[in-house]
């Protein structure tokens, strides 16, 4: 295992009780400090990694090793891997537990056994943080979807996690929430978190991530830096994946770029370079 | 009408401490109920609803709607109060009873009033600190909290349902089939309770939950001039029922 890497996976497997194998014999090293995209088809396993990764599901073969250290799964080892492993779940609705926003937030603040002063010191930071002031007394199940999302959001970060694993953090979102959430993303990126997120969205998964896995039924087909993950058309379409648009435009008009951009921006300004030559 | 739907978060008592709210409701509570006096009932009705107004900051229509229904429903049970039978007089409205159907339909529209001014200034987890602070066990409280939570969930998992059903004209398909789809229909709401709760259950694992629903509290200051106005209020139906 590499030193820079916060989770590293060792040959894991992981049936359901109904028998169906989820993931297959799975190694990989998920990178400190990274942006990782985790990307694949439906059912090709990336949910239940991300349980995997949060100690809710436990290996039926392999092993996890957190920081080097293998997982344990007695009780005190799993408090302490879950106030490091924050997990968000697509589906906010069966996240929001609590009869108000301020209440939902010092639910997992309150499990990691802090002082209650305390625990309304992070709070207090975190509403201001979220743009949650104004709802603090609200019923999560009255807000909006993307207040909704803010919310758990909030709820999971709040415990300060290493490792924040969201699945689908942009699903049921507006253009506009959504960038709001990935803002979010980057901004506790910079200040040394790991993100891990799980897409179907190719195109925001090469503009934003450092790192890509791809999973196809239970197995990593690829991993690594965007640019060549996604310049292999192949891979993609056997884990029914398709090339980012960038790559494909590009491609499609044979630029040869060393640099190949990651946004529009800059697409616009390669073709604007190549069209004054 | 939910009350929820109604509730306004920005009422005047949102930053008050719950001891100060409940000095507010628990002495009207117990006035109303001692007192005999039906003008002092409607008193304290009209000052509650003019709380409810200017407080708890909610418009006369949505009051209006509000208290619509148990007015109906106790103007029903009150009026049948006032008739009296005998074989030799037939059916008629004896003082008594006419007195006793007033007394009671006062003395309810009172409380209900209390009972409206409480709920609209409460959010469900103050009403859970009562519970705690009246020592109620805990398994009743976090009942009394996922039921609330539930609620919304599961209506809105039946409308999702109901409209998909009609889409497929699952309405429109006799009587008998009505009933059975309206049938398959609850079925599956509460089948899809059961894997909301596994996924609630797997939520709180993943936020160091174990089955116990316990949350902080904004903690609000409460000092002497806090309780000016509640204890004001107080005085002025003690006043009332002094003087009525």
């Amino acid at each position: 295992m590499k030193e820079d890497t916060i989770v590293c996976f060792e040959n894991v497997s992981f049936s359901y009780p109904s028998g169906s194998l989820a993931i297959e014999s799975l190694n990989v090293n998920l990178p400190k400090g990274k942006k990782i995209a985790l990307l694949g088809g439906n059912g090709a396993g990336k949910s239940t990694l991300m349980l995997l990764l949060n100690g809710i599901l436990k290996p039926s073969k392999g092993q996890l090793l957190y920081n080097g250290e293998s997982y344990n799964y007695n009780a005190k080892a799993l408090r302490t891997l879950r106030s490091n492993v924050g997990l968000l779940f697509p589906e906010p609705d069966y996240q929001l537990i609590a009869p108000t926003v301020y209440e939902e937030i010092s639910f997992g603040l309150l499990n990691q056994v802090k002082e209650p002063e305390e625990i309304r010191k992070i709070i207090a930071k975190v509403l201001v943080d979220f743009s949650l002031v104004e709802l603090k007394d609200r019923p999560p199940h009255q807000l909006s979807t993307g207040q909704k999302k803010r919310l758990c959001l909030a709820a999971v970060l709040a415990m300060e996690p290493e490792l924040i694993v969201c699945d689908e953090p942009a699903a049921n979102l507006d253009p506009m929430y959504a960038d709001k959430i990935f803002n979010y993303l980057n901004t506790l990126n910079k200040k040394g978190k790991t993100i891990l997120i799980a897409t179907h969205d190719v195109n925001q998964a090469y503009e934003w991530a450092d790192f890509i896995v791809i999973l196809n039924e239970g197995k990593v087909l690829t991993s690594g830096g965007p640019e060549t993950v996604f310049n292999c058309e192949n891979t993609l379409k056997q884990a029914n994946l398709k090339q980012p648009t960038i790559i494909n435009i590009i491609n499609s008009l044979g630029l040869d770029s060393v640099n190949v951009p990651r946004n529009i921006d800059g697409l616009n300004a390669l073709l604007k370079g190549r069209l004054s030559k | 009408m939910l009350i929820e739907s109604v509730y306004n978060y920005k009422h005047r008592l949102v930053d008050a401490h719950f001891l100060v709210k409940i000095v507010y409701v628990l002495p009207a509570f117990v006035l109303v109920l001692i007192s005999e006096n039906t003008a002092f009932h409607g008193f304290a009705f009209c000052l509650i609803f003019i709380a409810c107004k200017y407080i708890a900051k909610v418009p006369i229509f949505h009051l209006l709607k509000l208290f619509s229904v148990p007015f109906l429903f106790i103007f029903i049970g009150c009026f049948t109060l006032l008739f009296s039978f005998d074989k030799i007089h037939g059916i008629g409205i004896l003082d008594d009873s006419y007195f006793l159907g007033i007394a009671i339909f006062t003395k309810s529209m009172a409380l209900i009033s209390v009972m409206y001014f409480f709920l609209l200034t409460h959010t469900i987890s103050e009403i859970s600190k009562y519970m705690y602070a009246c020592k109620v066990p805990s398994l009743f409280i976090e009942l009394f909290v996922l039921t609330y939570k539930f609620i919304y969930l599961l209506s809105d998992t039946a409308k999702s349902m109901q409209i998909a059903q009609k889409c497929r004209m699952g309405d429109q398909q006799g009587y008998l089939n009505t009933v059975r789809n309206y049938g398959l229909l609850f079925s599956m709401v509460f089948r899809h309770a059961m894997l909301q709760t596994e996924q609630l259950e797997i939520a709180m694992s993943a936020r160091l939950g174990s089955n116990n629903f316990v949350f902080v509290q904004e903690k609000h200051a409460y000092s002497f001039m806090n309780l000016l106005a509640p204890i004001l209020f107080v005085l002025l139906l003690i006043t009332a029922l002094l003087l009525l």
